[in-house]
């Protein structure tokens, strides 16, 4: 049996949310946080973070069509 | 350089007239509908959450704390990013609900007027200071802008423009529950504009002042501590607690709750919002550090909060500051009017509405429409007091992460409400309390006495540095862990109400909640006129009409469940309008349920499909393949190729297919909810018939039927599963319905044929019959040319007449029973036996006239039947025909014909050779002969049979191998009472 989309939706978002933590909210940030980096690396960060948002939402387009098919 | 303060007080008002003018053709419906409902145009509104803060006070911040400021729109991105598990279920609960405000959600949910009530003031009290720091910025950026201090008067002046523009927007329309969709476009335009304007900023700071990035590049390497005092206070305490902050603020704060959920017109809107609105914020943050470095570069005096504004006027244009200020106007402007419309709803539902509820004579919508004006009066001007009487010195992050603080305190009962069943509204105040004093006592007061309103002061900054917290996260941490504690363990020892419980279900999940009662009110009318009481007559009107409308159902509706589904439909429009409490308590006082009125199956199975088809897409695991089971099941009954209507403990019809409404013409939308007895004639009388007899199968049922006659064959069961429904207390039925007209047309045909075939072997009997007569007529007709006597003469017309007669009576018996029949109930008449013996007899008596058999016809001519003569005719002809084939010469028939207690019995008894037993199980069957090929069709006694189950009757056979056959058959006796079928 397909699983529900929504199910889908839930992980992926929880994935992204946890990405999004890990890297902006957790030790991880010394990381990045570094006065070498160049000044725009939080923006790059972000639109990072924004594009896997953007990657899972047109996967999720697919598979919602793939199960309106089934 | 410095600007004029006309100039720019006209630029702003000008804009805003223009805004109003995009919200104004946008309602007119000149703007196509797919440009409005476009998810562009909803995320670009969602920019409302960029106020001044974003757009003058992020530089200020960013050179205050680095980049601390990116957090503000880090946790936007985190609750967008959540928004299938976060904001979605919201948006699906107050869409479903007409729930416009976060008071609205939060009364719904925990049916608490009080909740509604803490959540109002709340808000209110948390969004003055934000309010504040709108108005602040305006004037501020005037005083940027033309090197002078504006006058008092005209941050009053800025304010009543804000009211009257509000007003304009938002409350311009009577209900206040329809989307504003100008609003929506004129937000989003306003997004455009401060997105633009803040863009062109960083552009003309990169180009115009550092040359490029070259330029910018070269600045930096030279002043390495620019780029190192942002990256410092990445990851501190207040780093994760600004993220935490401003994650609650993307959905709590008013406008976004109002923006987001009540004016969304699409939910798929919010998919491409939950990406589309952080590369907004992203955008609107890009240029921050650029122009904050060109402050830096040109060494501005202005507050770093207004660099936005000091770099554009450091290089000479006028256009750039004006284009800047506007943007500016735009964040300001936006904030306070969403703000404020949001806020006005909550507090005429949740504070005026129950304080003073109007009466019902006056029109309750021009209550509520002047009612929300004033209000957006009353919080302009409170919010204009907050910045008239504070002390300017806490900058513009300050005043609005004090609101932030202020919203998150709401966390805890918005995961409570969709997450956690068990969360009562004893849990949801005690926590609420409790965070609301520890965010005054460590935000809010702290404020005041430092703008000199209270004298008294406490240590708070020893109690910070002893917990190691800075002054933000002190807050933040101690408000929301005792609002979150209190409101888990008060919950856990409180006791939940009903109602609470039913409303958990919903929000939790979208479980089904089944029926559990019967409108009092009967109709529509009746539903009206209760309402009328205290909604006012109109009102009421509208609201019942309205709710008819949104269900596409007829005002002459009066069945319990479409009553239940129009109460329900009532109520959630109410929401919209007077506050789920407010509305709750009306529909509950004037729509009563009778808990003691039984449901219906049929109501309970409706109820339980729609609310199954409407959440569907929330189903998964085993509730879904327990959803599709189901409905394959239904389908399967549905596909029946036999009709099928199954009826509740009440005799109320649960199904009805799709068969049962090509052979009754009647629809399942008219059928299901009603019982038998209600379905129009004749199905009515033959179902609801058929429903309270005892026998299971009832056969061959005429029944006429849009001028044509036909047959059907009814067999039922009882339904042994009353533990389906807990609100079904006994078993139901199932009717199957089986349409025998085609193969009753179809016995009518062959039978004709039968009738023909047995013409064709008594044609020579016939002859020979009529040749006699026709001999004699001829003989005579020679003597009678020598007859010269009268009286000889008259003697051979009379024997000419007698011939002609007995040749005429052959003719008929051959025609009467050569004729087609109709073969209806309608053609039985009363008929007496005898004759329909004698006739059948005569025309048998020529085929086998030969054999010498010797006829007995024992039949008093006053027995009489209800019959078609002339298929009854068929019938003994076929039998006798039968018991002479059998018969060898000068054997006896004798045909008996008698009465018991109901029953007229005709028995047809021969000597014959009888039935080979292997033979009599099939001798009812069509084609079933043992005469030789040619002599017979196999189809006499299976017609017998059918007319005489026709006529009501029955029909046995006893014989044995050389002794004789005896045909007996049984017809009802009109004397008695005819039951209508077997």
């Amino acid at each position: 049996m397909t699983r529900a989309p929504s199910n889908k939706n839930t992980d992926k978002s929880l994935v992204a949310a946890f990405v999004l933590v890990l890297i902006f909210a957790t030790p991880f940030t010394n990381l990045w946080a570094r006065s070498e980096w160049p000044w725009y690396l939080p923006y790059l960060l972000w639109l990072g973070m924004i594009l896997l948002l953007v990657l899972s939402r047109s996967r999720r387009n697919r598979s919602s069509g793939e199960n309106r098919k089934t | 350089m410095t600007l004029e303060l006309s100039t720019l007080f006209t630029a702003g008002f000008l804009y805003l007239v223009l805004l109003f003018l995009i919200a104004y053709i946008t309602d007119r419906g000149w703007i196509p509908e797919h440009w409005v409902s476009h998810p562009l145009v909803y995320t670009l509104s969602l920019g409302v959450y960029a106020t001044s803060w974003t757009y003058y006070g992020s530089v200020g911040f960013a050179n205050s704390s680095g980049y601390l400021f990116l957090t503000i729109y880090l946790g936007v991105t985190l609750a967008f990013a959540l928004s299938p598990v976060l904001l979605r279920p919201i948006l699906r609960l107050t869409k479903e609900y007409q729930l416009s405000s976060l008071a609205d959600l939060f009364a719904f949910r925990y049916r608490s007027q009080m909740a509604g009530v803490l959540v109002t003031l709340f808000m209110l009290i948390g969004a003055l200071p934000y309010i504040a720091l709108q108005i602040r910025a305006v004037t501020q950026s005037l005083q940027v802008l033309t090197q002078e201090a504006p006058p008092h008067i005209l941050a009053l002046g800025f304010c009543i423009t804000l009211t009257a523009f509000a007003i304009l927007f938002g409350a311009r329309h009577i209900s206040p529950r329809e989307k504003h969709r100008g609003l929506v476009m004129a937000i989003a335009f306003e997004s455009l504009v401060k997105l633009v304007a803040l863009l062109g900023v960083g552009f003309f700071a990169l180009f115009g002042i550092f040359s490029g990035p070259e330029g910018l590049n070269q600045w930096l390497t030279e002043n390495p501590e620019a780029i190192q005092k942002l990256y410092e206070p990445v990851g501190s305490s207040q780093w994760g607690t600004l993220i935490f902050l401003s994650f609650g603020a993307a959905f709590l704060l008013p406008r976004q709750f109002h923006m987001l959920f009540a004016e969304n017109l699409r939910e798929d809107n919010l998919r491409v919002a939950s990406w589309g609105f952080p590369v907004f914020l992203l955008l609107l943050n890009l240029p921050i550090p650029v122009i904050l470095w060109a402050g830096q570069y040109l060494e501005l005096s202005t507050d770093p909060d207004y660099f936005v504004l000091g770099i554009t006027l450091a290089q000479g244009h006028s256009w750039l500051p004006m284009i800047t200020f506007i943007g500016g106007i735009s964040a300001a402007s936006a904030m306070v009017i969403i703000t404020t419309l949001a806020l006005s709803s909550m507090c005429m539902n949740h504070l005026l509405l129950p304080a003073s509820y109007p009466d019902p004579r006056l029109n309750l919508y021009y209550w509520l429409l002047w009612g929300r004006r004033l209000l957006i009066g009353l919080i302009i001007l409170a919010g204009y007091s907050f910045y008239a009487f504070l002390e300017h010195r806490a900058g513009l992050a300050q005043l609005g992460l004090i609101s932030f603080v202020a919203v998150v305190q709401f966390l805890p009962g918005i995961v409570g409400l969709l997450y956690w069943r068990r969360a009562t509204r004893e849990g949801l105040i005690a926590g609420l309390l409790a965070g609301i004093s520890i965010w005054a006592f460590t935000l809010l007061l702290p404020m005041l006495q430092h703008s000199g309103f209270i004298e008294n002061s406490y240590p708070l900054a020893r109690w910070q540095e002893i917990a190691g917290l800075d002054h933000w996260s002190f807050a933040t941490f101690w408000s929301l862990s005792c609002n979150a504690l209190l409101f888990a363990l008060v919950s856990l020892f409180s006791r939940q109400r009903k109602e609470e419980q039913q409303t958990a279900d919903s929000c939790c999940s979208s479980i089904f909640v089944p029926l559990t009662g019967v409108v009092a009110a009967r109709s529509p009318d009746e539903f009206k006129k209760e309402l009328g009481a205290l909604l006012g007559e109109s009102t009421a009107r509208k609201e019942v009409d309205r709710a008819l409308n949104d269900l596409n159902m007829p005002p002459t509706e009066t069945r319990p469940t479409e009553l239940r589904r129009l109460r329900e439909r009532i109520e959630h429009n109410l929401y919209g309008l007077i506050g789920p409490q407010m509305s709750h308590l009306i529909i509950n006082r004037r729509l009563a349920l009778d808990p003691e009125a039984r449901t219906a199956l049929a109501d309970s199975m409706r109820y339980v499909e729609e609310r199954l088809a409407h959440s569907r897409s929330l189903l998964h695991g085993l509730t879904r393949e327990l959803d599709n089971l189901q409905r394959y099941q239904k389908q399967i009954l549905e596909d029946l190729p036999l009709g099928a209507c199954a009826l509740g403990q009440d005799g109320e019809i649960t199904i009805w297919n799709q068969v049962m409404e090509e052979y009754t013409g009647v629809t399942d939308q008219v059928t299901v909810g009603h019982p038998l007895q209600q379905l129009p004639k004749p199905w009515n009388d033959l179902l609801g018939g058929f429903a309270r007899a005892s026998d299971s199968h009832s056969y061959h049922l005429e029944v006429e039927y849009a001028g044509k006659t036909r047959w059907f064959n009814l067999h039922k069961a009882v339904i042994e599963a009353p533990q389906i429904t807990t609100t079904s207390e006994a078993p139901g039925m199932v009717i199957l319905m089986e349409d025998l007209t085609q193969l009753e047309n179809l016995e009518a045909e062959l039978a004709h044929s039968d009738r023909l075939a047995s013409i064709g072997r008594l044609a020579a009997g016939v002859a020979h019959e009529i040749g006699n007569p026709v001999t004699g007529i001829a003989s005579i007709a020679q003597n009678l040319k020598y007859e010269e006597e009268p009286a000889a003469i008259e003697q051979s017309a009379r024997d000419i007449l007698t011939q002609t007669k007995r040749i005429t009576s052959i003719v008929q018996s051959l025609m009467n029973f050569s004729r087609s029949s109709s073969g209806g109930q309608q053609s039985l008449q009363p008929v007496a036996l005898a004759s329909i013996l004698q006739d059948a007899l005569d025309l048998v008596r020529l085929v086998h006239k030969r054999k010498l058999l010797d006829y007995h016809i024992d039949c008093a001519p006053e027995l009489v039947v209800m019959a078609d003569r002339q298929r009854l005719a068929q019938v003994f002809v076929n039998l006798l025909n039968n018991a002479s084939d059998a018969s060898s010469p000068g054997d006896s028939i004798h045909i008996r014909a008698g009465r018991n207690a109901s029953q007229v019995i005709i028995e047809v008894i021969d000597q014959g050779t009888g039935i080979p037993e292997h033979f009599q199980q099939q001798l009812f069957e069509p084609f079933a002969t043992t005469k030789a090929t040619g002599k017979g069709t196999g189809l006499g006694l299976a017609l017998a049979r059918n007319i005489v189950l026709d006529h009501n009757g029955e029909i046995e056979i006893t014989s044995a191998p050389h002794a004789g056959t005896m045909v007996i058959i049984r017809l009802p006796d009109p004397g008695q009472s005819v039951p209508q079928s077997r």
